[in-house]
């Protein structure tokens, strides 16, 4: 794994020590809260196409939120639907982690890409199972991170609202058969039961990325804005005993100089 | 923090924060006994410390887009400020404690911002916490969405016909406003050049209304010119800085931002600034 928890024997610390260890574990970083843009034609079913914020009724879309440059660990993915809702039974939004290489649901090494090519001699190209098996099935060696239905999602007011993906607690049933084919998160796909985050974050690697995946049922055009939160240093350290000892004064006595 | 090595000059800055504390490290305490061990009190753990002052992290250089179709006079996805319109965005939203130090803007416009055929433009930046209270003392989560709920009471900033950032209940605060007369070569702010809003020294009144209908208010009254704080922006988690403008300078315009911070939420000062003492020596001269 890439990032670890770390506990250090403070045999030889200090309160300096300690802070600096707490200072390292506390550091954030975050990308620009901005809009999600389908980078391809093929990155989804939604009519506009490439370069637009815009998924209409009955699409999905999919795009990459994050790439980890070297070990971290993400521990906030802020999400907000604007225009319309995404609030119902028949939407669904799912986050992969892929590594670099990656091997599909075949047994199969490939690369992270955007865009492939359907029903050409590279068909089995986008992220996830190119075969009827569940998300993460197989041999695949890419993640489900979170897959749920819309009814977890804000819904007071239902459009606006900025939330942390890690405080919705996934629901529904399965995600049907098929919800993100032609996607880069599948091809094609079985039915997969749905997940939550993990609420101590997402371990990166080196090249891993975050991809998400979004379908739209609500019955009006959407848009997403979103940002990623991640801790810049790679590993969690924890001191224990968690401060030192002060110092301690040595004990004095008259000097005997007689 | 990787190949430490001592090759430059300590310098540890000293800011002045609300949230993101200064702390004065007592230097050497407990670490007397272990010197030989790790150096501690030694101009390895001040590098350290300089490391963790100095760290950096910064969003790229991109066009602001309005939110969404109630953010603002335009619609929603669209970088593009028309004459007499008005825009608003978030910039910056903070999954941990952490202290935005530059917001580097860059106004592409058809015209000079500052160019004033009638009345003049507006610009502002709020931080608003979550959940944060609105003037009338309700909670309200953050929202990018300002007309488009329940009751109109959506939008950051004040709902109730007080000054921006004057409201004694409201929790968000006014960190800039301004008209657009700073916004001049003197200050490094013409037109596609780019600058940092630190930089720039509030002027103006901002009439009533100037904002309405963004991100930055659902209403608000006559509100008086504020700079940011050179220290910078201490920002709680959750926070987010809200952006707004009201275009008047008679052609559209385009703004490009990037936001600078301080990934490591504290800054640590080290007392003593430097480490291990010469222990003095002298000629015991004392007869025996």
């Amino acid at each position: 794994m890439g990032c670890e928890s770390k506990t250090l024997i403070n045999d030889v610390g200090s309160a300096v020590l300690a802070e600096v260890v707490k200072q390292l574990s506390n550091a954030s970083s975050v990308t620009p809260f901005t809009h999600v843009i389908q980078a391809t034609d093929t990155a989804g079913t939604a009519g506009p196409g490439a370069d637009t914020p815009n998924l209409p009724d009955g699409d999905n879309t999919s795009g990459i939120l994050f790439i980890a440059h070297e070990d971290c660990f993400v521990t906030s993915i802020k999400l907000c639907q604007t225009s319309n809702e995404l609030t119902t039974v028949n939407d669904y939004i799912c986050v992969l982690k892929v590594p670099l290489p990656w091997t599909d649901s075949l047994g199969v090494l490939r690369f992270q890409q955007c865009g492939f090519e359907v029903g050409g001699t590279n068909s089995i190209t986008a992220h996830g199972d190119a075969v009827a098996i569940p998300l993460g099935g197989g041999q695949s060696t890419y993640t489900v991170e979170y897959l749920s239905d819309g009814t977890p999602l804000p819904t007071a007011p239902a459009t606006g609202v900025i939330y942390d993906l890690f405080d919705v607690t996934a629901a529904g049933g399965p995600c049907p058969a098929g919800t993100f084919n032609n996607s880069w998160v599948a091809l094609d796909h079985a039915g997969t039961p749905v997940v939550s985050l993990n609420p101590n974050g997402i371990l990166m690697n080196a090249g891993d990325v975050l991809m998400y995946g979004m379908y739209n049922s609500g019955g009006g055009t959407v848009r997403q804005e979103f940002c990623v939160g991640y801790a810049p240093v790679k590993d969690k350290l924890i001191l224990t005993p968690d401060y030192a000892q002060l110092m301690r004064n040595y004990s004095v006595k008259d000097r005997d100089e007689g | 923090m990787h190949n430490l090595c001592v090759t430059t000059p300590l310098k540890i800055e000293t800011r002045v924060k609300v949230v993101v504390k200064t702390k004065t490290l007592g230097f050497g305490s407990g670490a007397r006994t272990d010197e030989a061990q790790v150096g501690a009190g030694s101009e390895i753990s001040a590098e350290v410390v300089s490391q963790l002052n100095r760290a950096l992290s910064v969003t790229p250089l991109m066009h602001i887009v309005q939110s969404s179709d109630g953010g603002g006079t335009n619609d929603g996805y669209d970088a593009e400020v028309g004459n007499n319109t008005r825009m608003s965005a978030v910039l910056f939203s903070a999954p941990e404690d952490c202290f935005v130090t530059a917001i580097r803007l860059c106004i592409c416009g058809d015209i000079e911002f500052s160019a004033t055929p009638g009345l003049p433009s507006a610009m502002c930046l709020l931080k608003v916490p979550l959940p944060w209270i609105d003037a009338a003392g309700n909670s309200q989560v953050l929202q990018v969405d300002g007309s488009d709920n329940p009751g109109g009471v959506s939008a950051h900033g004040d709902v109730a016909a007080v000054a921006l950032g004057a409201s004694p209940v409201a929790t968000y605060s006014l960190e800039f406003i301004s008209d657009n007369s700073p916004f001049i070569a003197d200050n490094n702010a013409v037109n596609h050049q780019i600058f940092d809003l630190f930089d720039i020294p509030a002027a103006g009144t901002i009439a009533a209304g100037y904002l309405t209908d963004t991100l930055i208010a659902e209403d608000h009254a006559l509100t008086n010119a504020q700079s940011l704080n050179p220290a910078g922006i201490s920002l709680v988690r959750g926070d987010v800085l809200t952006w707004g403008v009201y275009n008047r300078c008679g052609a559209e315009i385009r703004v490009q931002y990037s936001i600078a911070y301080r990934p490591v939420k504290d800054e640590l000062v080290l007392d003593p600034n430097i480490s291990q003492s010469v222990i003095s020596t002298s000629v015991d001269n004392r007869s025996r």
